[in-house]
């Protein structure tokens, strides 16, 4: 799937009375969701553009990494951030890794949806290489949604976490 | 400056700002660093143990560090680059490991090579001799630190080694059949580690990856790569810009961001 496709791909989710689709063909995944929980009464938008194929694109493509493969380019129907209510923050990945949402595997997760928490709070880790990076909360507030399942890939800037601010 | 307690010793390398923390025993050099740095501990300040109780790898694995035998010990950095770059010095780490160990084998001609391991394990052979562990956090005043936990194998016989490990593990003494002293390799690598690391940062860890690259294991090999919830096999291309894996896989190139690298031998990750 090109560019294109998927930009007339949002369009038609966003014309569309649907709320979230998700494809996948040949080692390659892609979801939209118009995430409309938090839009607010303006209009409609995509809110999240998520790709999280793990595997390149046929050999004839350039030879750049599957993760990497969803650029900011492919936001532009995007204009503006999403709008989301007044008092919900995104927390997003300051860097490209591995999302981990406990220290280890058989440890309880950092936190859960409906937790309150407290600035400089640890709300997640994670992992470029052996670097373990703690993410923490800039706010006080309550987890509202966790929207990357442990143990998966993500992207810098990808949203992780949004918290309603108290 | 907030003084840890405990410690047995302490003392300073000359012309640098690398301060030594001598315990006898502690749980974890990397928890009492990050303990440190979180009520603001300054860069190159070291947490150096004889002894760890509870000495951690990746995903809290057991790190075994017994009394006197090795170098267990965590520095606090304060990088200036930005976060999404941190990884890279787990990549300088290892390479400034290797290079130290390197010297030694030089020095005593065994002829053998250290090599280094992505993303930064220290290898002589098919034995690992260090161990490294890279942790990031935020102090109480808001600035973002980095520990970096440092294993190194010194003085253990394989008698040291508990059964399973004694074909994958190694140390400085098995290598060379000489007992190293702890206090003047401690310093050598910090003292490299410093130096290096400012020649780095000046030019942003630009020239690093072709560093590590050449004294990498695996390259162009086949390999196994341990993933959270899967293994996949491949051939290991190369490194990118920011230091990741490229995996070459029948599924097409693949960007490794974590995970254990193993030969693709019965041995396994």
């Amino acid at each position: 799937m090109n560019l294109q496709e998927i930009k007339q791909l949002i369009k038609v989710v966003e014309k569309s009375d649907i709320g979230e689709i998700e494809i996948e063909e040949e080692g390659f995944k892609i979801r939209i969701s118009k995430n409309s929980k938090f839009v607010a009464a303006a209009p409609p938008a995509p809110a999240v553009v998520q790709e999280t194929a793990p595997v390149a694109e046929p050999p004839a493509a350039p030879a750049t990494p599957a993760t990497t493969a969803a650029p900011p380019a492919e936001k532009p129907e995007v204009k503006e951030e999403p709008v989301l209510g007044d008092n919900i923050v995104e927390v997003r990945s300051p860097m490209v890794g591995t999302f981990y949402r406990a220290p280890a595997p058989d440890a309880d997760p950092y936190v859960e949806v409906g937790d309150t928490v407290t600035v400089g709070q640890t709300l997640c880790i994670i992992e470029a290489m052996k670097l373990m990076n703690e993410i923490q909360s800039e706010v006080n507030g309550k987890i509202v949604k966790i929207l990357v399942e442990n143990a998966q890939p993500v992207e810098f800037d990808q949203v992780l976490f949004l918290i309603e601010k108290q | 400056m907030h003084l840890p307690g405990n410690y047995t010793t302490f003392f300073t390398i000359p012309e640098t700002p690398l301060r030594i923390y001598h315990y006898q025993r502690v749980d974890s050099t990397n928890i009492r660093a990050e303990a440190l740095a979180r009520v603001g501990e300054p860069a190159w300040t070291v947490v150096w143990s004889d002894e760890q109780t509870a000495g951690r790898g990746r995903f809290q694995r057991e790190w075994i560090s017994p009394a006197g035998l090795g170098l267990w010990f965590s520095l606090i950095l304060r990088p200036h680059l930005p976060l999404g770059k941190w990884n890279l010095i787990n990549l300088f780490s290892a390479l400034t490991v290797a290079e130290v160990l390197d010297e030694k084998f030089r020095l005593v001609g065994s002829g053998k090579t250290v090599r280094v391991k992505w993303p930064n394990d220290v290898y002589v052979g098919e034995r690992k001799i260090c161990g490294i562990l890279l942790q990031s956090g935020r102090d109480a005043g808001g600035e973002n630190f980095l520990i970096v936990g440092i294993g190194i194998n010194v003085n253990q016989g394989q008698e040291h080694f508990p059964g399973e490990l004694q074909d994958r593990a190694t140390s400085l003494f098995r290598e060379t059949g000489m007992y190293w002293e702890l206090i003047p390799l401690l310093k050598e690598i910090l003292e490299q580690f410093y130096r290096e690391y400012g020649l780095e940062e000046e030019r942003q860890f630009a020239n690093l990856v072709a560093r590590f690259e050449q004294k990498m294991v695996f390259r162009g090999e086949e390999v196994k790569i341990k993933l959270p919830d899967k293994v996949i096999e491949g051939k290991i291309v190369k490194l990118t810009e920011d230091g990741f894996l490229i995996l070459q896989t029948d599924r097409g190139e693949q960007l490794i961001t974590a995970g254990d690298v193993g030969i693709l031998k019965e041995k396994g990750v």
